[in-house]
């Protein structure tokens, strides 16, 4: 399986630099690098933010000039995963995504992002693979009412500070992997619905509101309301999808997220915190940028009644050296999380993205998990066109 | 596996070569600043407005330029040989704005439209296709400065996409 897997990403690796090989934003406003918007795809740098924050626009007073183009991106993954302390799983070689995406701004005040994996593996601890092939991860669209004011629908991540999935590490920090167990009722799918995790996304709807303006769109004071809707919005493609990514809706809420933020280019601080049916979390994190090194901080703190009370933490810091003659950007990085009642995880890793030349990009992401009884290799390599 | 992992980087990162030598960008730079100043004839600037136009940070960076670009240097050299006096009401009223950013996207739009009118005039179809050429070079090292200074932090640049004088020339080329 891994040669055919294999033959398949290089001719798709090799075609697309002749065929429409650009992901969508950059061909829409012509822009020649994928470092225009990320410092390492896909981290955002303060171009990139401002665009999110306009709602995938540029600052109008540059005027620059939207393209017709093919309104979709690929991100292609294959992943090598070896549990070290499980001697009796075999390293593993597998695809693990085929994502179709698509996102672009609607009129003056609409947006929009779409992320479909038609292909989703992941490997559970005993060495199998968890098939949820076809199901969605972001499917909204957003309303700016007017330069304060969005409301937002659909399926998403509640969070706005930080949004997990754009870093350039494979795992999640710890502060945003808080599970809160939903209600059980012998439903295996459904009580795994009804949990809450600040890194995962569930349909919801979300009412943001921007007290301070600041120099770039995405600087100010944010603070926003999330009703969470415990389902997921599901395609699915297997026998095994439609098991473990059924589509499901439930009316019941989960909960509302609570987030409250303040942004200045590539640093922010903010507080976020989760009240459902007697369960909470509540967490302080923040992100500090100086030159090429940016730190990432953050405790929170996980309540379910009658259990005991837990304390998550993440501290890291990642070296991301910008070439001026080089699109190549590498970087490093190293994070310790900390869970109460699990041993500590060190967490070092290595990126190389290239050629960010805004039709084609790569990267390749490298982990090592070093938490006790735990210890980990991952390898993915990406392709986005 | 890994193998092939390896290979698809290294095929994915095979450099582009360019069609035209990315060092000449002399002709490009005048072509820029003969088709700016035909724009603007008989028009005229207050020294003040020049200044601002040419205004730079404390550094020395230009606001509404690339350091190194030929596109923008070619406006700048055009801006300099501008005729000083009253402001023309057209020309000033666009270009005096407050903003870096408004100011930039304002002379954008008149390099774009100098750049065609100037292009318009070549008779000979092959002459024209080579001016083009070389000015899509010259854009293209005008894009490469940005990322330059950029990769620097350079805080005048840090929230461009990409130079707007070099896409208004290499728009209409």
């Amino acid at each position: 399986m891994p040669n055919r897997n294999s033959l398949l990403l290089l001719f798709l690796a090799l075609v697309t630099q002749q065929a429409f090989a650009t992901p969508e934003f950059s061909r829409r406003y012509n822009v020649k690098s994928c470092n225009t918007c990320h410092t390492v795809v896909p981290k955002l740098n303060e171009r990139g933010y401002d665009f999110w924050a306009r709602g995938y626009r540029p600052d109008p007073e540059l005027n620059l000039e939207r393209e017709s183009t093919f309104p979709l991106s690929v991100w292609l993954a294959g992943r090598a995963d070896h549990r070290i302390a499980k001697t009796s799983v075999d390293p593993k070689t597998f695809f693990n995504k085929v994502e179709l995406i698509a996102g672009d701004s609607i009129g003056d005040s609409l947006n929009y992002f779409v992320e479909w994996r038609a292909l989703s593996l992941e490997m559970n601890s005993d060495g199998s693979l968890n098939d949820r092939s076809g199901r969605f991860e972001d499917l909204w669209m957003s309303w700016m009412i007017d330069d304060r004011w969005t409301l937002t629908a659909g399926q998403f991540r509640p969070l706005q500070q930080i949004e997990p999935g754009r870093k350039i590490s494979v795992s999640q920090p710890a502060i945003f992997n808080s599970s809160l167990p939903g209600r059980d009722d012998g439903n295996k799918r459904l009580t795994s619905l009804r949990s809450f995790s600040t890194g995962s996304r569930s349909p919801g709807v979300s009412l943001g509101y921007q007290s301070i303006l600041g120099e770039s769109a995405a600087d100010g004071l944010f603070h926003n309301v999330t009703v969470m809707f415990p389902g997921e919005i599901s395609l699915p493609l297997t026998r095994e999808a439609r098991i473990a990514a059924s589509n499901e809706l439930e009316t019941a809420t989960k909960g509302v997220v609570l987030e409250t933020y303040y942004r200045r280019g590539m640093n922010s601080i903010g507080v976020h915190g989760f009240v459902g049916d007697n369960r909470w979390m509540a967490s302080l994190v923040g992100e500090y940028n100086v030159d090429d090194v940016y730190f990432l901080g953050g405790v929170g703190l996980d309540h379910v009644d009658g259990k005991n009370d837990i304390l998550r933490s993440s501290l890291g810091v990642e070296y991301l050296p910008q070439f001026e003659d080089s699109s190549w950007r590498p970087g490093v990085g190293f994070r310790v999380d900390a869970v109460e009642g699990l041993k500590p995880a060190y967490v070092p890793y290595l990126v190389l993205g290239a050629p960010n030349d805004g039709n084609v990009n790569s990267l390749l992401q490298l982990e090592y998990n070093g938490q006790s009884k735990n210890e980990r290799l991952r390898l993915d390599f990406s392709i986005f066109f | 596996m890994r193998y092939l992992i390896l290979l698809i980087f290294l095929g994915l990162c095979t450099p582009v070569v360019a069609d035209v030598d990315p060092n000449d960008h002399t002709e490009a730079r005048a072509f820029v600043k003969a088709a700016v100043l035909e724009q603007v004839e008989g028009h005229a600037l207050s020294a003040s407005t020049r200044d601002l136009l040419l205004s730079a940070d404390d550094e020395g960076h230009p606001l509404s330029f690339i350091p190194d670009c030929p596109i923008c240097l070619g406006v700048q050299d055009a801006l300099r040989e501008l005729e000083v006096g009253p402001d023309d009401e057209g020309l000033a009223a666009g270009l005096s704005a407050e903003k870096a950013s408004t100011r930039t996207s304002s002379l954008a739009r008149l390099v774009r439209q100098a750049v065609q009118a100037k292009l318009a005039t070549i008779d000979d179809m092959q002459q024209r296709i080579e001016m083009a050429e070389k000015l899509k070079a010259g854009s293209e090292e005008g894009q490469r400065q940005l990322a330059r200074y950029q990769s620097r932090k350079v805080e005048a640049y840090k929230m461009m996409w990409s130079c707007l004088m070099c896409d208004a020339a290499a728009k209409e080329s």
